[in-house]
């Protein structure tokens, strides 16, 4: 798989490089910030980009913007967002435009070379990725009349893969469960939480986000 | 005003049987006396009047006439008195003495002594330019303008001129300078002066309607009694000036002679009627510092600038430690160089005080700014220190603002530090570890690693809270509606959040709101014993009203701990302000509400 990466620090970049290649990846490309990264993107046309979401000048939010821009202008290249924000929002306003082949992980994770790498070969392959703390942080929240709480654990457990991007048969081989289970329990947990049940696509992160934030 | 006085008296003259001449002596030794000192007391031309009254009834001429010329004189004098005393109208007062003394020199024509005979008859008539001099250079003393000018000059060539001239052939026996005696030249030479006094006397009316439209506020105040004066007793002359020219009217001229002369009283009862209207307003002063002295100083300008009669009056405080002027809500004020506006200073036991910023015309009463500068001295003292403590307190308001602004950017900084500098390194470090990790091949110290990463991990998550405290990026990144709902989200009770701000405030405001709302939860998890809280934004007329209800015990209050107070002063350092109400049933609301200018 082709993968460049966009960071400032060089320590940081250079360090996912080697780890990244050590797990068979090709990098084909360094940028320091996003104008560095578009050219690049356009130059290289990699399967996805590993951005980081504080770049210069301002160091606030240029890897995000950046991330949408190579999303409407390069559809076959993938995005994965390195975020130091555990903030709902910023995963949310990467999907939103289209969720497929974009990723929002935390930063801290890339030490992790399996969740790096599992999260690439996502991407990669059309889904979608949403950091599990960030997911976490969602189902945590406390409601004065929950309807969370109506959930069984393994519904929780699903609604919280779904949230994270899993497709149905991820979620099957995470929780050893047969397709046909797995639907059963989606269909359940909808129902108790009132949804209309989502578009069997990407799409049905996006509802499942926008329920946990409301 | 008296035109034609000197045919006046050679008819009287005629009329009346000759007298001593000693009689006249008193009359024109006082009349010098007063031309050498402008009648420095009423005594004086008390003494010129009676003595030329004496000679003047003695000869038989008209009681009436001489009562008129009395009144008119001493009228003269008496503001000439009182002109003298007063700085600015000074030179007012020197012209009226001189009027004072001119006005019974043609009564020496009664006499039959040549020499004061010709000196009645060629000076007879110098009051009307001294006159006219006086009115067209009142209240400064100098000409009003080059028009001005003009005619009070050609009123002295006038008046002297055509008296010398009808002089040299005047037919009289006391005559000095006869030449030729022809009466009927002398007539139209007197024919011709009546045209020109009908000309200056109209140039007169039209110079003083003129000034009167021109002049404003405390200048016009000042002139306008004896202004309006003369622009009243001039008419008849006019009248009186066309009538000769005409000829044919002789009877007319001299029915019309006294009211003439009886009309000149305005000018120096209008100067008088000046002095007093300033008096008038000298004694507003000292009652409106009786006035100041039991109530509160709020108006003091307001009351100075009615006191004065100048409503641009504004006062400045002088601030000795800072070296500056200050209004006196304690804002910086700039005394004028330029002479659009007169600067007076207060100064009380040898320290200025304030200054009082003013219509440069109001100086021509001295007094009367002398007497607000005596009597309200000591109030403007204290208002001065009141202003003073303002001018303290709005340094110490600025200064708080700036501490507080300070201490955001500084938080700013710091965040922006522990994300590109120590996070980096950690996640760089980080990476190493996972690195070596794959290229040791001793299984205890690749556990080792991936335990030292693990921890790495933990203390990078902690180091993001962290960071998030001090300066959250949301906040930064997407506004005060996207914080408040993360910290809704974050809270350890539950929280719901109503209304909106809708779009960005400025950066001060969004943090001052950001850690109230952070800080009230934190303090209703901590505390209020709450099932739920509820947070309230909203944003009307320029203000950000923020409330965080609960339903929790109460008992919240500001004096107690330091979590509140703190709150408080934050947002009061932005101008905004904490309120608690207790819920009857249960429960608190705190509301924070803070101006802003979007």
């Amino acid at each position: 798989m082709r993968v460049v990466i966009a960071d400032d620090a060089v320590l940081v970049r250079e360090g996912i490089a080697r780890l990244l290649s050590d797990a068979g990846f090709e990098v084909v490309g360094h940028a320091g910030d996003a104008e560095e990264l578009m050219r690049l993107v356009q130059a290289a046309k990699p399967d996805v980009a590993v951005v980081d979401i504080r770049m210069p000048p301002t160091h606030s939010d240029e890897g995000l913007v950046a991330a949408q821009e190579i999303r409407r202008r390069h559809p076959l290249t993938g995005v994965l967002v390195l975020s130091q924000h555990l903030e709902p929002r910023y995963a949310v306003r990467l999907l939103e435009e289209a969720p497929r082949r974009v990723g929002y992980l935390l930063k801290e994770r890339v030490g992790r070379i399996e969740e790096l790498t599992d999260a690439l070969r996502r991407i990669a392959a059309g889904e979608c990725v949403v950091d599990r703390a960030v997911v976490d942080e969602l189902m945590a929240r406390r409601r004065r009349r929950d309807p969370l709480e109506e959930l069984s654990r393994r519904e929780r457990e699903i609604l919280s893969l779904m949230a994270e991007g899993r497709s149905n048969q991820a979620i099957c081989q995470h929780l050893y469960l047969s397709p046909k289970t797995i639907e059963t329990h989606i269909r359940s947990l909808f129902g108790k939480l009132g949804l209309v049940e989502a578009p069997r696509d990407n799409r049905r992160v996006l509802a499942v986000l926008a329920y946990l934030r409301s | 005003m008296r035109a034609t006085r000197a045919s006046l008296g050679r008819r009287l003259d005629v009329a009346l049987p000759r007298i001593d001449p000693v009689l006249l002596l008193p009359a024109a030794a006082a009349i010098g006396l007063a031309a050498a000192w402008g009648a420095l007391s009423t005594g004086a031309s008390a003494a010129i009047g009676l003595a030329a009254a004496w000679g003047a009834l003695s000869t038989g001429a008209s009681a009436a006439r001489v009562a008129i010329d009395l009144a008119v004189a001493w009228s003269f004098a008496a503001a000439a008195v009182l002109a003298l005393a007063r700085t600015p109208h000074r030179r007012a007062g020197w012209l009226m003495a001189s009027v004072t003394g001119a006005w019974f020199l043609d009564y020496l024509t009664l006499s039959s002594s040549p020499l004061a005979w010709t000196v009645g008859t060629l000076l007879g008539t110098l009051f009307a330019a001294l006159l006219v001099q006086l009115l067209l250079s009142y209240p400064g003393g100098r000409a009003w303008s080059a028009p001005a000018r003009l005619v009070i000059a050609s009123t002295y060539a006038a008046t002297l001129g055509v008296a010398l001239l009808s002089s040299f052939t005047l037919p009289d026996n006391r005559n000095l300078v006869l030449v030729t005696p022809d009466q009927g030249f002398a007539d139209s030479v007197m024919r011709v002066d009546s045209g020109i006094g009908v000309a200056i006397t109209l140039a007169l009316l039209a110079l003083i309607g003129q000034r009167l439209l021109a002049l404003r506020g405390v200048a016009r105040r000042a002139a306008l009694p004896l202004l309006v004066g003369g622009a009243l007793a001039t008419p008849l002359s006019s009248v009186r000036f066309a009538l000769s020219v005409a000829s044919g009217h002789d009877h007319l001229v001299d029915r019309l002679a006294l009211p003439d002369q009886a009309v000149t009283i305005l000018i120096p009862l209008g100067f008088l009627a000046g002095l007093l209207l300033t008096r008038l307003r000298r004694s507003e002063v000292s009652s409106l510092v009786v006035e100041l002295r039991s109530s509160g100083s709020q108006t003091l300008r307001d009351r100075l600038a009615h006191a004065l009669g100048d409503p641009t009056l504004e006062v400045a405080y002088w601030l000795e430690g800072q070296q500056r002027y200050v209004d006196s809500q304690g804002g910086p004020v700039a005394l004028p160089e330029s002479g659009e506006r007169a600067v007076t200073q207060v100064v009380a036991g040898g320290v200025p005080v304030a200054a009082l910023i003013h219509e440069p015309a109001l100086l021509d009463d001295r007094d009367l700014v002398e007497s607000v500068r005596a009597t309200a001295g000591l109030v403007l003292e204290n208002e001065r220190l009141a202003a003073e403590v303002r001018a303290q307190l709005s340094e110490v308001r600025a200064s708080r603002a700036r501490i507080v602004a300070a201490t955001d950017s500084e938080r700013r900084r710091l965040e922006r530090d522990l994300h590109d500098g120590a996070q980096q390194r950690l996640v760089g470090l980080s990476l190493q570890l996972r690195l070596a990790q794959a290229r040791t091949a001793d299984p205890q110290a690749a556990g080792a690693l991936a335990q030292a990463q693990e921890d790495l991990e933990r203390v990078l998550g902690e180091l993001r809270e962290f960071a998030r405290g001090i300066h959250p990026s949301i906040l930064r990144e997407d506004g005060l509606d996207a914080a408040v709902e993360t910290l809704a989200r974050r809270a350890s009770l539950p929280v719901e959040v109503e209304g909106s701000v809708g779009g960005r405030l400025p950066d001060a405001v969004e943090l001052a709101a950001y850690f109230f709302v952070s800080e009230t939860l934190t303090n209703v998890a901590k505390h209020a014993q709450a099932s739920f809280a509820t947070v309230t934004l909203e944003r009307r007329h320029g203000r950000v009203r923020i409330s965080v209800a609960d339903d929790g015990v109460g008992g919240a209050d500001l004096s107690k701990g330091t979590g509140l107070r703190g709150l408080a002063d934050r947002l009061a350092a932005i101008d905004g302000t904490l309120g608690i109400e207790d819920v009857p049933g249960g429960g608190t609301t705190i509301v924070a509400e803070i101006p802003c200018a979007s």
